[in-house]
């Protein structure tokens, strides 16, 4: 039979996917991907997670049971430890092969390199290859393809649309069935929605870089805060900046504040909170996006008019 | 024959209706506990408030908010269906026209609407605490045997407030046992606890905020005096009451409603006589698709009213 690799639709996924996916497919192994999140498997995760964690461990959970159910040979779950030089993820992402071990004893093989930046990536590379019995050359040349393959489409925009910009983690962001499909909801509305995607990661963390003192510690953090400021700097400016966090996530805790002076410091754009759980009733969610909605066609249309 | 506009505010505590004239002032109000069963008290407020009016009237056009908006806008055919924040913020306008900042807190919300150049600028709600509203009041009020009424009288009476934590209503109930065995006057821990709402208040949904007079207070908490005098001591700013503070957000309602009237030129609202009818709901789970969705049905005896909660548009 055949062996597979198993890639959870969870955390990292949503913006390294592609690249992971294209990899072993040059390796000669298909690749099996979880089902997008939707409320059974977001259900079956909370139950398998410990009850501390935060809303996407949870999620991975849910991605993690589907992939055994499946029958993978594989699962690949890189620790992510540091994605941008000289800032981390959080302990919780760090941990995650981790969780996923002691949550599941009867489970495929996790293949679970250690990433870090400024780390040669080929490093992490061969060590897979050891693993699935490839050659160095061979996973050399993989890495490569992947690395080429991993821009996201380009859609049409309407320019006279009001824009909204996401800020957050990217597993909260990509996810719609963990953020009750928030971008499908504004994109109903005719919004223009703007992600942190759309820059060159490396980008934002130098315009971050240049506003502290010292560095941000979180790579998310550090990428969210340099988003903030790259809106801010360029035209058109986003009409309305929403914030999607997790309940209880550490790194928010610290960075939503952080965010949220630097927009009022530098501009008089609305910014918007959102926290989410497993228990997060849809219509209060729904409220606070129809009130921020019509708030910012309230203002627009009286800037028309003045 | 008289004519009104209809707002209806079906919250978690309470539901509220007002008869607006076209003028847009308010006719009768009336404010009622949810308890449970928003169909029943939607009904029964209308049908109260038509007791109230004692003649014959026609409706204009009627608007619904709050959490149980969808609901009550499927048993009434309501015009519009707004969240709270619009409805609150356009009432407030109507009451105040200089208003500048907007506290409301409701039974399990709470929310702070800034108001720059007649329209909303911008606005916080709380996040899934209820620690900061009218439910935990409610809660305490209940525990001390005192009626929620008159806890506001009891604050009003404390000169030295106690020192409460407002961060969490599960510490802050543990903090106010701690100081009643140690034998603090009732009325020191009751002024504490509403400084506590306060601080609390401020401090998740005003941060970063400019707090600009005038401040309109409004929701079902602003009869609370000992809040209102909390809040004037926090903000170092007089705060109004509006006349209509406990019916704001359907007032509101009925003011977008006549808004939506002048796009549309009629209403869809069901009739008077209809608001009498008997709703049935059921729900059931759909296991179509794994998202597993709740769909709520309403019908007005044989006939569908109303279907909600698929993701997907199913139903």
């Amino acid at each position: 039979m055949q062996k597979t690799v198993g890639i959870p639709r969870a955390l990292y996924y949503f913006q390294y996917g592609p690249a992971w996916r294209r990899f072993f497919q040059e390796l000669d192994y298909p690749v099996v991907l979880s089902s997008p999140t939707d409320g059974k498997l977001i259900e079956k995760g909370a139950m398998l997670s410990v009850e501390e964690a935060c809303l996407p461990i949870k999620i991975l959970h849910g991605h993690v049971a589907q992939l055994c159910e499946k029958g993978v040979t594989y699962i690949f779950l890189p620790r992510l430890i540091s994605l941008l030089k000289g800032s981390f993820t959080c302990p919780k992402i760090a941990g995650a092969p981790e969780m996923i071990q002691s949550a599941f004893t009867q489970r495929p093989i996790l293949l679970s390199p250690s990433i870090r930046a400024g780390e040669n990536p080929l490093t992490a590379c061969y060590e897979l290859g050891r693993e699935l019995d490839r050659s160095a050359s061979r996973v050399r040349k993989a890495w490569t393809v992947a690395c080429e393959n991993s821009g996201g489409p380009v859609e049409k925009r309407d320019p006279e649309a009001l824009r909204v910009a996401l800020l957050g983690h990217p597993y909260l962001l990509y996810d719609s069935g963990a953020n009750m499909r928030l971008r499908e909801k504004l994109e109903d509305q005719k919004i223009l929605v703007c992600t942190p995607d759309e820059y060159d990661p490396e980008d934002l963390r130098e315009r971050a870089a240049d506003m502290t003192e010292k560095r941000i510690f979180w790579s998310t953090g550090e990428e969210t805060v340099g988003y903030i400021l790259a809106l801010l700097d360029n035209e058109p400016k986003p009409d309305g900046f929403i914030f999607v966090t997790s309940f209880g996530c550490g790194v928010d805790s610290f960075i939503l504040n952080v965010g949220q002076r630097l927009i009022q410091k530098k501009s008089q754009i609305p910014y918007l909170e959102l926290s989410l759980d497993e228990h997060a009733g849809e219509a209060g969610f729904d409220t606070r996006i129809e009130a921020f909605i019509d708030m910012l066609e309230r203002r627009r249309e009286r800037g028309k008019s003045a | 024959m008289k004519e009104f506009f209809l707002g209806i505010d079906v919250g978690s505590v309470s539901t509220n209706l007002v008869l607006m004239n076209p003028d847009k002032s308010v006719e009768e109000k009336i404010y009622i506990r949810t308890a449970g069963r928003p169909m029943d008290s939607v009904r029964n407020g209308f049908l109260k408030l038509k007791a109230k009016v004692g003649e014959e009237f026609g409706i204009l056009g009627a608007g619904t908010t709050g959490s149980g908006r969808q609901l009550a806008a499927a048993m009434t055919g309501a015009d519009v269906m707004k969240n709270e924040i619009t409805a609150h913020g356009v009432a407030a306008l109507q009451a105040s026209p200089k208003v500048q900042t907007i506290l409301e807190i409701g039974g399990q919300d709470s929310k702070i609407i800034l108001i720059r150049d007649g329209i909303i600028y911008d606005f916080a709600m709380n996040t899934v605490c209820a620690a900061g509203t009218g439910s935990f009041l409610d809660r305490q009020a209940q525990r001390l045997n005192i009626p929620i009424q008159e806890l506001g009288h009891y604050a009003l009476r404390s000169s030295h407030p106690a020192r409460i934590a407002g961060r969490c209503a599960v510490f802050a109930e543990s903090d106010m046992i701690h100081k009643q065995q140690e034998g603090q006057p009732l009325e020191d821990i009751l002024s504490g606890l509403c400084h506590a709402l306060v601080r609390n208040y401020l401090a998740n949904l005003a941060k970063g905020k400019q707090i600009q007079g005038p401040v309109l207070f409004q929701g079902g908490v602003a009869a609370n005096e000992g809040i209102v005098q909390a809040f004037e001591e926090e903000l170092g700013i007089p705060v109004t009451i509006p006349e209509y503070y406990d019916v704001m957000g359907a007032w509101g309602a009925a003011i977008l409603a006549q808004e939506q009237r002048a796009k549309t030129g009629g209403t869809s609202f069901c009739g008077v006589d209809a608001m009498a009818d008997e709703f049935s709901i059921s729900s059931f789970e759909c296991e179509d698709c794994p998202n597993r969705c709740n769909i709520t049905r309403m019908q007005r005896g044989e006939l569908q009213a109303g279907c909600w909660g698929s993701r997907c548009g199913k139903y």
